[in-house]
């Protein structure tokens, strides 16, 4: 049994904020910081905010449904949903259940998978493994972020503001869905390979420390700290040691991926990865100037955006490459 | 516009944005590795060097390259006289 992406499907919330715009909430005149900092550090000049009656299942239901249709199903053709996201509506229960009661699907199991901007990989990952074990057909992996609402605007303090919201500020909301299913030998159309890995001694880097057990009241230290220099400084490693690999172990060379859809931080970080890997210009997509950092979704979001412009399509061979705080690192190769 | 005074500039414009001697700082030296400077001091940097020069260096930021005054220098310099070109009919 092999698998596939059948469908996929993005929505994007109205509100949209400069980079100009959220630095000015955030204090940079106010407390005498010199503004065009976020744009000028990872290259984000637009982002999308959610509504306040927006909530991550709301944005995760409504890129479920774009893919459910682009898949050519209906709701209740899925039977499992994965809800794999940086930011939740709630401690409990899993977010995932609502999203499947938004989308009205009547005899399926959901649950949600958190790690960081891997969670949407990460859920990809396990639909393959679903599909391949008999335990479910068409299994949909939905991100609904609403990082927005995580991100920290209440600085007092010159000092802490130039430390964290350069990157801290480049976040934005939105959401992304695939529907995975499974597939034939005669179908061109195919997951290749999955891979990831954990380098937890970096577990302290771009720490949310807030939303959880450790400062279980402490609702002003949730919020993105915009510190992430431990993580960016791998990605040229992870472009050479753990992209360049999985290709070779493909038979895939680097000319080969009609499109790298890399997680994205900072233009420039893109940049290096694809130096490291030899790869052209051309061969990467990148959409953090319009939508910034969004989270888990930004591979999603990135996928979709390709093939809205044409870049990718049918029959295209893709590498999702994703890093994210833990420190985490996935890839999936794939063929549309 | 020579290198000396772009230079000069460079050092009046990073003086604004750490506490360090600048004028210890020598030309060549890395500012991240032999100056231990943050990526905000240097995206400060390059955003009032965009305002005060009339060029773009947002192509030019990449936190783990070699950053030296002579390299910001170097990248400014080339941008002038870009943008200094006589553009031909």
């Amino acid at each position: 049994m092999q698998t596939k992406i059948s469908g996929m499907g993005m929505y994007l919330p109205e509100q949209i904020y400069t980079s100009e715009e959220v630095e000015e909430k955030a204090g940079f005149s106010r407390l005498g910081a010199k503004k065009g900092l976020v744009r000028m550090l990872t290259g984000c000049e637009t982002r999308h905010y959610a509504a306040e009656d927006e909530w991550c299942s709301d944005i995760a239901a409504k890129a479920g449904m774009e893919a459910i249709r682009d898949a050519g199903m209906d709701p209740q053709d899925i039977d499992a949903v994965i809800f794999g996201a940086i930011t939740r509506d709630f401690a409990e229960p899993a977010t995932v259940n609502r999203v499947i009661d938004i989308l009205g699907i009547k005899d399926c199991y959901g649950f949600d998978i958190f790690n960081a901007c891997n969670a949407f990989i990460g859920g990809i990952d396990l639909a393959d493994s679903l599909i391949k074990t008999g335990k479910a057909e068409h299994v949909l992996v939905t991100c609904g972020e609403v990082l927005s609402r995580w991100t920290k605007f209440d600085y007092t303090d010159k000092e802490e503001l130039l430390m964290r919201a350069p990157v801290s500020l480049s976040v934005g909301d939105g959401g992304g869905a695939f529907v995975i299913s499974g597939t034939t030998d005669e179908d061109d159309s195919r997951i290749i390979d999955t891979k990831f890995r954990s380098i937890a001694n970096l577990w302290e880097h771009g720490v949310i420390w807030g939303g959880g057990v450790v400062y279980p009241k402490s609702s002003d230290r949730l919020f993105v700290p915009g510190t992430v220099k431990a993580l960016t400084d791998q990605h040229k490693e992870v472009a050479t040691e753990f992209v360049k690999p999985m290709l070779e172990k493909n038979h895939w060379s680097v000319d080969d991926v009609d499109c790298f859809l890399p997680t994205q931080i900072a233009n420039w970080v893109v940049k290096n990865a694809r130096i490291a890997l030899n790869a052209r210009e051309d061969q990467f997509y990148e959409v953090i100037k319009t939508t910034g950092n969004v989270g888990a979704c930004n591979i999603a979001l990135t996928t979709c955006m390709a093939k809205e412009a044409g870049k990718i399509g049918q029959g295209s061979r893709v590498a999702m490459v994703g890093g994210a705080a833990g420190m985490n690192i996935g890839a999936i190769l794939a063929r549309l | 516009m020579n290198m000396d005074i772009i230079k000069k500039e460079i050092r009046e414009i990073l003086s604004e944005y750490t506490d360090l001697d600048v004028s210890r700082i020598g030309d060549q030296d890395l500012l991240f590795d032999d100056w231990a400077m943050t990526s905000v001091v240097i995206v400060q940097v390059f955003v009032t060097i965009q305002e005060k020069y009339g060029i773009s260096m947002q192509d030019e930021v990449n936190m783990q390259a070699p950053v030296s005054i002579q390299y910001i220098a170097e990248i400014v310099m080339e941008k002038i006289n870009r943008k200094e070109e006589p553009v031909l009919n």
